[in-house]
C-alpha cells in the first residue's frame, strides 16, 4: 500500500527557535536568503503574549502549483503523497510560485530552478525523519504516515482537534493538520495565474482551442459522414450520381 | 498577474494543459525524484556542539572532504538528537571567504603574512624578555584570556604553558558573568556543580525557573521541561520578561531585575511565620539558620511586594508553593549572576531549598549551567610540578594592570567584549605591551592584536568537552584543518616546550592529554577514552575507578554536603550578613545619584540564535533569524517619549550610548528595556552587526563577577 506523508503540528509547544530553518536549509541546500519552511509569528497581544506556528508545504491533495507547472515538474507522488520537483523537467519558469497559497516555493538562485519541501526525501529513503522534525526540541511537528493507522500522526488526528489552514479564495486541500487552536490563520494568499497561463486563457489558449475544436469539428463530421452516410461509387458527374442514387430508392 | 478562485484557477489550468497536449505526455507522475546531494555522503562523524553547555553531540555529514551537515545525535539522552539553530551555523563559519588562515603581524603598513613558527617564535621571545627584564617580578606581567571554543585538553595545556613558565593569570571567560553561583554553591554546599540533574525534573512537583530563561539559552532542554510538566510538575518561572520559555510554564512572576534576593528572602520570612519548613532538617543539617532568620525579619510581604513589584498575593501563592512542596527543583538562571547582589540573592535562594529539605533527593535539588565543569585540574597541573606561584589574580585585577601598563604581554583567546564598559577594557588593552590574539575573523579583537595566530575550528580538531549535566563527551576530528591554523592545545603545547622544554610533555594529540589527565585524576579514573568515545550522550563525572553506571541524580549520595561539616553553610563572615540592596546604578536606589538622569531598569540577554559575541556573528544564516539591536520598551514607557515601533532611538547610560530599533512591547515591563546581548560591528552581516552592547554597560561588580544588568538607562529618540 502506497504511504501518505503528514505533518501533525502542535504549535503551542513553537518557541520560534527556527533550528527547524536551518536544519533544512543546511540539510537541502538551501542559502541564507530562502527557505523551504517557516516559523509564523502571531501578532503579541493574541493568546497569553505570543504564538508561532511552524509550517511548510502543505503537500495538498489539489495542489495549484501542480496545475500551474507546463513542464509537467512539479507532481503530487501518489506512492507517498508527497508534492515534488523533478529536476530534470523544471525550467525553472516560475509558474508554481505564486501558484502557491502558501508561500512554499522559490527559484533557487544557483539551480535557477523552482526549490520546495519534500519532507527530506534522502533522509527518508534512509529511514530517518525530516530534518525539521528531527531538530524541534519541542517535538512540535509530528511527521508521518497517514495510512498507517499507528502512526503517530494518525494516532493524534484522532485523540485531538485539529484545523487546516485554507485560504478562502483557494481552497487546495492542504494534509497538514494544526492541534486545534493555532495562529495565525490568514497568512495565506489567494493563488495567482502566472502570466503564461493567463496568455493560454485569453489569447492563445482560446485560439489553440478554437482551431482545434475547429479542426475537431471537421473530423468529427468526416467521421459522421463515413460512419452515417452510405459509401457511393465516385461518379463523375458528381451531384447527377446523388440524384441518380436518389432514383433508385 | 490576477488573484483567481479555486475554480477559476482549475478551469484556467485546465485550458492551459489542453493547449499544452505536447507536453502532457512527460507529466510527473512516474519522474524519477529529486536527489539531494547530502543524500551520499562519503562519512558520518561523531562530534559536539561547542556554544552552550547542553553540548549537544551531532554527527557530522563529509562529503569530498567537507562537513556539509550536521545534525543531532539521536540516541543522545539528554538532547534525543534535538538541537537549536547555534550549532547548525558551524557548517556555514567553517568556510567562509573572510575567515583567518595563515598568522598575522601588525606591521607600520598594515598586516604582513607569517609562518607559524615564526609567530610562535615572536610570542616567545616577547614572553621570554619580560623574564629577563623582570627577573624579580615577571608573574603578574603576561596574562592568558582562557581558551573558549576547543576543548578542555586545550584549556589544560593553556594553563599548563602559562603556569609552567611562571605566570598565574589565566583568567577563565565565565568570571564575570557567571561566577557568582558557581562560588555561592561552592561556599554552601561544598561543590561548584550542580547538586543534581536534569532528568530528576520528572520527579518534581515544583521545577522552579528562577530567572532561567531555558528557551531561548538552552533549548534542547525544553524537551525536559515540557516532559516534567506532562507529568505533572508545576513549572514556574521568574523573569522580568516574557520569554518563550513562559510559553511552557504555569506561574509566571515578573520581579523587577535584580531584585531575587528580596523575594527569596520575603518567602523565607513567609514559610518561618507559617512555620512551613523542615526544622528537624534544618537542625541536622543547616549552620546558619539564625541569620536567615534575621536577615528575612524586615521583609514582609508588603515590603517584598515593593521591592520587587509584584503583588503581595503573588508572592503568597509562591512562598506557600514552595513550602507545602516535598519536591523542589531549583534552576538557577544566569541572568541572576549577574547584579551586584548575586551572591546574596542566591545564597537566600538555596538557603529556601535547604529549610524546605528540597536539596537532596529525587526530584530535589539546585541546577546551574556553569555548574557542569568538573574538576581536577589542580590534581593534574601538581602532576607536572607547575613551579610554586603567587596567587591568580582576578580579570579586576589583571585589567587594572592594563592599565597601569603593568601587563606586558596578552594571550587573548577570547572576546574582551564580555566584560562590562567595554571600550575601556578595549582601551586597556591597547596599553598592552603586545597581545596576541588567537581567533578566527578579523573582529574587534584582531583589531587590538600585535600579532594573530588563528584557530582551528571545531570540525577540524578533537578533544572531550563537558556539560550541564557533568557529562563528559569527546568530539572527533572531522576534517583537516586549513592554512597555518592550529588547535588551542597544540599552540600551547609548542609554546610551553619553548618556553619550558625541560619539563613540558611533548603532547602529540588531544588524546594523550586526556589520557594523562583521566589517570591522575582519581574523580576521572573510570572516564576512559574508549567509554567517552562511545557514548551517544557522554558520561557523567565524577567516575571513579570501578563505577559500572554513571551516578545521575543528586551529587550527594549520602545526604552529606562536601563543606567541612557536612551540612549546608549559609553564614560567611566574609561575605557579610545575609541581606539583599539594589543592584549597583539602579535608579530605584535611593544612594544613586543619577537617578533621575537615568530612570529605566536596564535589562540584557541572549537570543536563542546566538552565543556570545563570536562566532555565530559570523552567519548568514543567523543572521536572517537575527534582529540586530533592538530594543523592547513597553508602551507605557515609549508614549511619554514620543518613541513609536520601528523607530530608531539611543540608549544612553552614564558610560555610554548604543543605538537600537525600538520595538515597543508588553514584554518588558514599564519602566524597563531590553536589548539583545549579541550584536558586534565588524561581521557587517544584518542581523548580527551592531552596537557592542556591553558599551554602555557600568563595570559594577560583586564580590566574585560582574553586572550586566539593572543599572539605570535613558531613550532618546535619535
Amino acid at each position: 500500500m502506497s504511504a501518505k506523508y503528514a505533518m501533525v503540528i502542535d504549535s503551542a509547544r513553537c518557541f520560534n527557535c527556527r533550528a527547524c530553518v536551518i536544519s533544512c536549509q543546511l540539510e537541502n541546500g538551501v542559502l541564507p536568503e530562502h527557505s523551504r519552511n517557516w516559523v509564523k509569528v502571531n501578532p503579541m497581544e493574541t493568546l497569553f503574549g505570543m504564538h508561532f506556528q511552524p509550517g511548510n508545504c502543505m503537500h495538498c491533495d489539489d495542489p495549484t502549483c501542480v496545475e500551474a507547472c507546463p513542464t509537467g515538474a512539479t507532481y503530487k507522488d501518489p506512492a507517498d503523497g508527497v508534492v515534488k520537483v523533478n529536476k530534470d523537467l523544471c525550467i525553472g519558469c516560475g509558474s508554481c510560485i505564486p501558484a502557491c497559497p502558501y508561500g512554499a516555493r522559490y527559484r533557487h538562485p544557483v539551480s535557477k530552478i523552482v526549490d520546495k519541501c519534500d519532507y527530506c526525501e534522502a533522509r527518508r529513503n534512509q529511514g530517518r525523519l525530516p530534518a525539521c522534525v528531527e531538530t524541534c526540541p519541542t517535538q512540535a511537528r509530528v511527521f508521518g504516515d497517514l495510512n498507517d493507522p499507528d502512526s503517530r500522526v494518525s494516532t493524534l488526528l484522532k485523540q485531538e482537534k485539529t484545523v487546516r489552514i485554507v485560504n478562502q479564495k483557494t481552497d487546495t486541500d492542504p494534509v497538514m493538520y494544526y492541534v486545534e487552536k493555532t495562529a495565525p490563520m490568514d497568512w495565506t494568499v489567494p493563488a495567482k495565474a502566472p502570466l503564461p497561463i493567463q496568455l493560454w486563457r485569453y489569447g492563445a489558449g482560446p485560439l489553440v482551442k478554437a482551431l482545434v475544436g475547429m479542426t475537431g469539428l471537421g473530423v468529427l463530421a468526416m467521421l459522421g459522414r463515413q460512419l452515417f452516410v452510405k459509401e457511393v461509387p465516385t461518379h463523375p458527374l458528381g451531384s447527377d450520381a446523388e440524384k441518380g442514387t436518389d432514383a433508385e430508392k | 498577474m490576477s488573484e483567481v478562485t479555486r475554480r477559476g484557477f482549475l478551469k484556467i489550468s485546465a485550458a492551459a494543459v489542453s493547449g499544452g497536449v505536447a507536453l502532457e505526455s512527460k507529466r510527473g507522475h512516474t519522474s524519477t525524484p529529486a536527489q539531494h546531494d547530502n543524500a551520499h555522503i562519503d562519512a558520518e562523524i561523531d562530534s559536539c556542539c561547542q556554544f552552550c553547555q547542553v553540548r549537544c553531540t551531532t554527527k557530522l555529514q563529509v562529503k569530498d572532504g567537507r562537513v556539509v551537515n550536521v545534525t543531532g545525535n539521536p540516541e543522545n539522552f539528554w538532547t534525543a538528537g534535538t538541537m537549536c539553530p547555534k550549532g547548525k551555523s558551524l557548517v556555514e563559519t567553517h568556510y567562509r571567504q573572510d575567515r583567518l588562515l595563515y598568522p598575522l603581524r601588525k606591521t607600520a603598513r598594515g598586516w604582513e603574512r607569517i609562518t607559524y613558527e615564526k609567530a610562535l617564535r615572536i610570542v616567545v621571545n616577547k614572553i621570554q624578555g619580560v623574564k629577563q627584564n623582570y627577573p624579580q617580578d615577571f608573574a603578574h606581567r603576561v596574562a592568558l584570556f582562557m581558551p573558549l571554543w576547543d576543548s578542555r585538553e586545550s584549556e589544560l595545556a593553556a594553563l599548563m604553558a602559562l603556569q609552567m613558565a611562571g605566570f598565574p593569570d589565566a583568567c577563565s571567560p565565565g568570571d564575570a558573568c557567571i561566577g557568582s553561583s558557581a562560588t555561592m554553591l561552592n561556599l554552601c554546599l561544598g561543590s561548584p556543580n550542580s547538586t543534581t540533574t536534569l532528568d530528576e525534573a520528572l520527579e518534581t512537583e515544583n521545577f522552579v525557573l528562577w530567572g532561567a530563561n531555558i528557551a531561548e539559552m538552552y533549548p534542547p532542554y525544553m524537551r525536559w521541561v515540557s516532559m516534567a510538566r506532562q507529568k505533572g510538575a508545576r513549572i514556574l518561572f521568574l523573569d522580568p520578561r516574557e520569554t518563550p520559555t513562559r510559553l511552557f510554564s504555569d506561574v509566571h512572576l515578573r520581579p523587577r531585575p535584580g531584585t531575587d534576593g528580596a523575594l527569596a528572602l520575603g518567602v523565607a520570612r513567609f514559610l518561618l511565620d507559617h512555620e512551613m519548613l523542615d526544622a528537624a532538617y534544618v537542625k541536622a543539617k543547616v549552620t546558619g539558620f539564625e541569620a536567615l532568620k534575621k536577615a528575612a525579619e524586615i521583609y514582609t510581604l508588603d515590603h517584598t511586594a515593593e521591592i520587587t513589584g509584584l503583588s503581595t498575593q503573588e508572592i503568597q501563592t509562591f512562598a506557600r508553593t514552595l513550602g507545602k512542596s516535598s519536591r523542589t527543583l531549583v534552576w538557577l538562571g544566569g541572568s541572576l549572576s549577574r547584579y551586584t547582589n548575586s551572591m546574596q540573592t542566591i545564597q537566600v535562594i538555596i538557603a529556601l531549598q535547604a529549610i524546605t529539605n528540597n536539596l537532596v533527593g529525587p526530584g530535589k535539588g539546585m541546577m546551574n549551567v556553569q555548574g557542569g565543569k568538573p574538576g581536577g585540574e589542580h590534581e593534574f597541573l601538581k602532576h607536572y610540578q607547575a613551579p610554586e606561584l603567587p596567587n591568580r589574580l582576578g580579570i579586576r585585577k589583571v585589567l587594572y594592570n592594563m592599565k597601569k601598563g603593568n601587563l606586558d604581554v596578552l594571550l587573548l583567546n577570547s572576546s574582551y567584549r564580555r566584560y562590562p564598559d567595554a571600550d575601556d577594557v578595549r582601551a586597556r588593552i591597547q596599553n598592552v605591551g603586545f597581545v596576541v590574539y588567537r581567533g578566527f575573523f578579523m573582529d574587534e579583537e584582531a583589531e587590538l592584536a600585535d600579532l594573530i595566530i588563528p584557530g582551528a575550528m571545531p570540525f577540524e580538531c578533537e578533544g572531550s568537552q563537558y556539560g550541564a549535566q557533568r557529562q563528559v563527551v569527546w568530539r572527533r576530528k572531522a576534517m583537516p584543518k586549513p592554512g597555518e591554523t592550529r588547535e588551542d592545545w597544540r599552540f600551547y603545547t609548542d609554546l610551553g616546550r619553548a618556553l619550558n622544554c625541560e619539563h613540558f610533555p611533548e603532547f602529540t594529540s588531544a588524546e594523550e592529554i586526556y589520557e594523562v589527565f583521566r589517570k591522575r585524576v582519581k574523580s576521572w579514573h573510570g572516564l576512559t577514552l574508549k567509554k567517552v568515545k562511545e557514548s551517544p550522550t557522554g558520561i557523567t563525572w565524577p567516575y571513579p575507578e570501578g563505577y559500572i553506571h554513571e551516578q545521575r541524580g543528586s551529587m550527594f549520595v549520602n545526604g552529606n554536603f562536601l563543606t567541612e561539616n557536612g551540612k549546608v553553610n549559609l553564614d560567611f563572615k566574609p561575605l557579610g550578613p545575609i541581606r539583599w540592596f539594589e543592584p549597583k546604578g539602579s535608579p530605584r536606589d535611593k544612594n544613586n545619584k543619577k537617578a533621575k538622569e537615568y530612570p529605566l531598569i536596564f535589562m540584557q540577554g541572549k537570543v536563542v540564535q546566538h552565543w556570545q559575541q563570536s562566532f555565530t556573528n559570523w552567519s548568514e544564516y543567523m543572521g536572517r533569524l537575527s534582529r540586530g539591536n533592538f530594543v523592547q520598551i513597553h508602551p507605557d514607557t515609549a508614549k511619554p517619549l514620543g518613541i513609536e515601533d520601528g523607530d530608531m532611538v539611543t540608549i544612553e547610560s552614564i558610560v555610554g550610548s548604543i543605538q537600537a530599533v525600538a520595538h515597543i512591547s508588553k514584554a518588558v515591563l514599564p519602566g524597563i528595556i531590553f536589548t539583545p546581548s549579541h550584536p558586534a560591528p565588524a561581521n557587517k552581516i544584518k542581523g548580527n552587526s551592531g552596537g557592542t552592547i556591553n558599551t554602555i554597560v557600568p563595570s559594577y561588580w560583586s564580590n566574585v563577577s560582574a553586572q550586566f544588568n539593572g543599572f539605570g538607562c535613558r531613550l532618546v529618540k535619535a
